[in-house]
């Protein structure tokens, strides 16, 4: 039974034609995957088929009640208000909160909580509860695993489907990672640019190129750190750590958010001070200078960080161009020409244009904001440089674009990497040997290909089976 | 916020400026020229808002004023300004003893009626314009320390300051160098929204007799020589400064507020 | 309380009221309120500091042996006669020993207000103290009155006077309030060893056997007085009962006569006697004032009003009939443009040959070396404002035309007296006043002597032997020779410029008659009826 059929959507913000002449049908029962990068047009159709926004073009049409579950659930749900209030507001009375809650897998007694309280994955639940409450045909959800650890990505996809199979709904689920719908949709529509290219299933869809880190011959140790720590009270976010890399070499760190990562990138670019520990990087103890006066350390341009969420890291004031070359001015006291061959120099590597130059952080796009953090991040020439979630507001096709050019860059400057992420591909992709990381300490650890097949740790496994199948793993 | 409101307001204050500016070469009649033959006449063709006891041009006079006016205010919010701002981030960014003694010292001064505290301060420092400008930036401090040590103190984590500080900036190069220029839209906000008090605040101050000495004109002198004679029926002598002093205000005011409509959409007003 | 009982206690208030109100409006003939700018502040009549309203508590509350006749000047308003001389607690007196002594005989009725009878001793003892304490002192010494020893107590009802010499000041000042009669029987009970003359308790409390009993008082803001109904000293006043109250906004008292809320209002601001006058439904009476000032004063030891030449230049800049008309709108009597530098009459003051003329200002500036012009300061006092402020920018832009650029400064009330004591102000103006007409007094006091009330700090030896002969001389025409020859000497040397003769402002509600002006300028309740 068809449950919605769109027929030459068109839908304009003044002069932008966010959607373009889209034509698909759901039926009951099926998963439908709205597939394309950001600005494709995907969040506009699904708000086209909830009637909160007007088409200015085409037909929508269909039977039954349709509910959408949005992006960044905390953001969605009222602040001031329990969530349990917020269901009976739409269930009409409080008598069935209990049993909403239960349903998408809450203890009842969480009805009292407000959205503050509650772990991202807990408000999405919410989210689909409040979504469920109204007895839709249609589930439109919209990016649902956006903000979430891989984990909690595989329970909330694995519910939608659960509860959809149940009540006989049909699902539209939107993403911009191809890998995830092709693992959970029956058909996948590919957008770009606000038009649909084509409706494909997931068998038809090309395998993803697999590169494979070059072994990288071993140089000798740039970084060793001893018994890192770092106590906030009582809790340790960081539980002792032990670690080396070495020169040119690329050291993965993988672990959930909250598990401590991010505390230990940040005192290792020393941006805090440890609690304990020992930090040792090209033979000198960088420990020993304190966080607030690093900035004027002797060895401030060799280590170096690309900060995480790119758009956060640009001074809003700067064009791309100054904010490459303020720390060239500063740590390598390079003003005038060679200032300014250098910077082009730097913009070059990154395969940004020199159109860009002048542009403010606004006026960049997600992937050229990401590209200006990694030369800027270069630009005193570094040994080694932490990178810090680099992919993680990305698109798959950006991602695979970062990707390379930080492989690229590895092998041509010889720069060693420490790699943070929660994507386990991206690792994969990038680095020789992986650490994983757990409630402030290293659970396991070794050369990427070893750990990912035959993971000794439970937690490392845990991580692993959480992949979306779509991209297998290959030896 | 409607937009003609806003353009009004930007007009008035231009026309303002312009006045502070040219105002003293193309009034009909010198300011301080005294004609007692001609005392407390109404307004008429000649003496466009009537003369005061001295037969001195009220017109004259008030548009004369408006240089001092403007002068006094606009170097007491850049004074406080400038120095608020700086505090106040240094302390966001710094916090420590630094912030507490500040915090303090602003709580303390909150603590009073701040244009008693003007007052107390000009009497303390000596009678002079050069002390208004002092006090009135004194007691508009507390107001920007706290801004800006508010605002520094969200940002001072953001993902450039920890970039700048990665390439090699010092702290007080982050605060100077990258916080501060960072906070400046919205300090220019605060700065419009500032000078319509200001203004009201030396106003206020000469009209109680401290500050500015006569023959100075100045719309809270003129105000306080034209006080006396409403009750007799000479209305024309205060009139016209208090509505030159309350249009300044509230140009200054609707400014204040149609800029912080441009800059942040979010926080409209109506 | 709930909504009947409120009802209830209404409706009482109301009928209470309503009975109330005829009575009230009878009591209307009978009672005065008067509002000034300022309130007495001490109730004793020979102590320091007190203020100008306190004059007229003293006139009020206590008897003195003598008092001023009275001469009518306006249709049913009265000015004191400073020539006459009548009994108030004395029923006759006479002058005795060629006029070296003078005899008073108490009246035999008159009682203080706690019913003793007022005796000699009471008289004695009231000016043994009255020369004892500074002010008073000070005072009465002007009269030859300096010795506890001059004061002899005959008997209950006789009480003389001895001077060394026969002093035609002796007389007026007994009618001065520095000469009242205290209750010497309850001062004295309040003495200490440390204070004889009771001073701390007099201050606050009245112990006299004047018209008047002081029923309430709120010091700065409010004084009751009730009649004290077996006053024997004079006709016994109409006035049951007169309120003082204070308040300091001129504008404020003179809404309030208007609305009818006030009966006599004092210290009027000059731009609204006109308005005022227009109006029918208040009565203002302008009394011309001769033994007040206005002036404009030089320090004459100071540079560069150190040299007459400069003095008189500044004389001749003056913007005269701009600050008359300015400042007190024409009320008074100008003091400038005068007809010679040779007097013609000998009373003082009168008009200074001086006028507006820049060039004979310019050509005396030149002589003086100063045709450049100086820079100089010029002060006022913030109290005077309404009338001082209008005259300081006048003469900053007068002088501005002969090349002196004044700066103008504004002292507070309360460092002006101070700054005035130490003669630290070159250039100013004020008002002062003399309680007799007597030139030589005025001389005595505003010529001579290195007190503030040397106004423009004048030292001159010739001066000073006119005046040494002046004092004592009983010759009319010699007399009005000396005075001329001293105001020659002033009129050329011009210590200060004298600017006009303020006139005295009163404003009344019509029914009110017998006002009488007295040299302290507060109200003096015993004449004053109330035509129904």
């Amino acid at each position: 039974m068809t449950l919605a059929e769109v027929s030459g959507l068109g839908v304009s913000f003044g002069r932008i034609r966010a959607v373009d002449d889209v034509s698909f049908t759901v039926a009951a029962g099926e998963m439908l995957g709205l597939v394309g990068a950001s600005g494709s047009g995907k969040s506009v159709t699904a708000l086209a088929l909830m009637g909160l926004v007007k088409p200015d073009r085409g037909t929508i049409t269909g039977q039954g009640r349709r509910a959408i579950v949005f992006q960044n659930a905390r953001r969605a749900l009222n602040p001031t208000r329990t969530i349990g209030r917020q269901l009976a507001d739409v269930l009409g009375s409080p008598v069935r909160v209990g049993d909403m809650l239960r349903r998408v897998g809450l203890s009842p007694d969480r009805a009292d909580a407000y959205p503050f309280e509650l772990s991202g994955g807990m408000c999405q639940r919410v989210m689909i509860a409040l979504a469920l409450a109204t007895d839709p045909a249609l589930l439109i959800a919209d990016e649902p695993t956006t903000g979430l650890d891989t984990t909690v990505q595989a329970t909330i996809l694995d519910l939608i489907a659960d509860l959809a199979r149940e009540r006989g709904m049909g699902t539209i689920l939107i993403t911009h990672d191809l890998a995830l719908a092709a693992q959970r949709c029956d058909r996948i529509a590919l957008l770009e640019g606000g038009r649909l290219v084509r409706i494909v299933l997931p068998g038809d869809l090309p395998p993803r190129p697999v590169a494979s880190p070059q072994a990288a011959a071993p140089g000798s140790t740039l970084l060793r750190v001893d018994g890192l720590a770092k106590h906030y009270g009582k809790l340790r976010a960081v539980d002792g750590v032990d670690l080396v890399v070495r020169e040119g070499e690329a050291l993965g760190l993988v672990g959930e958010s909250g598990c401590g990562k991010s505390t230990l990138a940040a005192m290792l670019a020393r941006l805090i001070d440890p609690t304990a520990g020992r930090i040792e990087f090209a033979g000198e103890d960088i420990a020993a200078v304190p966080a607030r006066r690093a900035a004027a350390a002797a060895w401030r341009g060799r280590l170096q960080m690309v900060v995480q969420d790119a758009g956060d890291s640009l001074d809003p004031r700067l064009t791309a161009a100054e904010a490459v070359a303020a720390p060239l001015r500063r740590l390598c006291r390079l003003s005038g020409a060679a200032l300014h061959a250098r910077v082009a120099e730097l913009f070059d590597r990154v395969h940004l244009p020199r159109a860009l130059h002048d542009r403010l952080p606004y006026q960049l796009s997600g992937g050229q904001q990401a590209r200006v953090g990694i030369a800027r991040a270069l630009a005193p020439g570094p040994g080694f440089v932490i990178l810090d979630e680099p992919t993680a507001a990305l698109d798959a096709a950006l991602q695979d674009a970062i990707m390379r050019l930080l492989d690229d860059l590895r092998r041509d400057l010889g720069v060693a990497y420490l790699l943070i992420s929660h994507d386990l591909d991206v690792i994969r992709q990038l680095c020789g040997r992986v650490m994983v990381m757990q409630a402030g300490r290293i659970v396991e650890a070794g050369p990427v290909a070893e750990v990912f097949a035959r993971p000794a740790h439970p937690h490392t496994a845990g991580l692993i089976a959480a992949i979306p199948q779509g991209r297998a793993l290959r030896p | 916020m409607t937009r003609p409101l806003g353009i009004a307001a930007l007009l008035a204050i231009g026309l303002l400026i312009l006045l502070a500016l040219i105002g003293p070469a193309i009034v009909p009649h010198d300011p301080l020229a005294t004609r007692v033959a001609s005392g407390l006449q109404p307004p008429s063709a000649v003496h466009w808002f009537g003369t005061d006891q001295l037969g001195r041009d009220i017109f004259s006079r008030v548009v004369v004023a408006t240089r001092l006016d403007l002068a006094i205010a606009a170097s007491a919010v850049c004074l406080s300004l400038v120095t608020g701002a700086a505090i106040g981030a240094a302390c966001g960014y710094f916090g420590g003893v630094l912030d507490r003694w500040a915090g303090r010292v602003v709580d303390m001064l909150m603590a009073f009626p701040l244009f008693v505290v003007a007052m107390a301060l000009v009497v303390a420092l000596g009678n002079s314009v050069a002390n208004i400008v002092y006090a009135t930036a004194i007691i508009n401090l507390p107001f920007y320390i706290r801004f800006a040590r508010a605002e520094v103190a969200v940002r001072r984590d953001a993902g450039y300051v920890q970039a700048a500080r990665l390439g090699g900036a010092g702290p007080w190069r982050i605060v100077f160098g990258t916080l501060l220029p960072n906070l400046a839209p919205s300090l220019a906000v605060q700065m419009s929204l500032n000078l319509g008090w200001a203004i009201l605040n030396a106003a206020g101050l000469s009209f109680i007799g401290l500050g500015v000495r006569p023959p100075a004109a100045e719309w809270g002198v003129l105000t306080a020589e034209g006080a006396p004679f409403l009750i007799s029926g000479q209305w024309w002598v205060a009139v016209f400064p208090g509505l030159a002093l309350m249009g300044a205000v509230f140009a200054f005011n609707l400014a204040g507020d149609a800029l912080r409509d441009l800059l942040d959409p979010r926080r409209r007003t109506t | 309380m709930d909504r009947r009982d409120f009802l209830m206690r209404g409706a009482g208030v109301a009928a209470s009221l309503g009975f109330a109100a005829p009575s009230l409006a009878q009591g209307r003939a009978e009672t005065l309120r008067v509002l000034a700018e300022s309130a007495a502040n001490s109730r004793d009549p020979h102590g320091d500091g007190v203020n100008v309203p306190s004059l007229g508590t003293f006139t009020n509350v206590y008897d003195r042996l003598v008092n001023f006749d009275r001469s009518e000047v306006l249709p049913s308003v009265y000015r004191y006669d400073y020539s006459r001389l009548i009994g108030e607690l004395a029923e006759r007196f006479e002058e005795a020993n060629d006029g070296k002594s003078l005899v008073f005989h108490l009246r035999r009725d008159a009682t203080f207000h706690d019913g003793r009878p007022v005796t000699a001793e009471d008289v004695k003892w009231s000016l043994d103290r009255a020369v004892s304490l500074p002010a008073s002192k000070r005072q009465l010494a002007t009269g030859s009155m300096t010795d506890p020893a001059q004061f002899v107590a005959v008997d209950r009802h006789t009480f003389r006077i001895d001077c060394p010499r026969k002093d035609r000041y002796t007389l007026p000042n007994l009618a001065l309030t520095q000469a009242s009669i205290i209750n010497a029987e309850e001062a004295r009970r309040r003495a200490t060893a440390a204070d004889p003359w009771a001073t701390e308790w007099l201050r606050n409390n009245a112990a006299g056997g004047g018209a008047y009993r002081i029923e309430g008082w709120t010091a700065g803001q409010q004084i009751v007085y009730g009649r004290f109904d077996q006053w024997k000293s004079g006709l016994l006043p109409k006035i049951r009962r007169a309120v003082l109250q204070v308040v300091p906004a001129a504008t404020a008292r003179v809404a309030s006569l208007q609305k009818g809320d006030a009966d006599i209002v004092l210290q009027l601001p000059p731009k609204d006697i006109d308005a005022i006058a227009t109006d029918g439904r208040v009565r203002v009476a302008s009394i011309p004032v001769v033994t007040s000032f206005r002036f404009i004063a030089f320090n004459t030891q100071t540079k560069p009003f150190d040299d007459v030449r400069v003095r008189q230049a500044i004389a001749y800049a003056l913007p005269y009939q701009g600050m008359f008309d300015g400042a007190v709108f024409g009320h008074g009597t100008p003091l400038f443009g005068g007809p010679s530098f040779t007097p013609a009459a000998a009373d003082f003051p009168q008009a200074m040959p001086y006028h507006l003329s820049l060039e004979k200002a310019r050509t005396l500036l030149a002589e003086a070396g100063l045709d450049q012009g100086f820079q100089t300061t010029f002060s006022y006092n913030a109290g005077d404002a309404t009338i001082a402020e209008p005259v300081a920018l006048l003469v900053q832009e007068g002088l501005a035309a002969i090349g002196i650029k004044v700066e103008i400064e504004k002292v507070t009330a309360a460092q002006w007296a101070t700054r005035l004591t130490e003669k630290k102000v070159p250039f100013y103006v004020e008002s002062s006043a003399a309680w007799f007409n007597d030139p030589d007094y005025f001389f005595r006091i505003f010529f001579q002597g290195d007190w503030r009330w040397n106004f423009g700090s004048f030292v001159n030896a010739d001066l000073a032997a006119i005046l040494d002969k002046a004092r004592w001389e009983t010759d009319r025409a010699t007399y009005d020779r000396l005075m001329r020859e001293a105001i020659a000497i002033v009129f050329r040397e011009v210590p200060v410029a004298l600017l006009w003769l303020p006139s005295f402002e009163v404003a009344m509600q019509p029914d009110v008659t017998n006002f009488t002006y007295y040299i302290h300028g507060q109200v003096d309740f015993r004449p004053i009826t109330r035509i129904a």
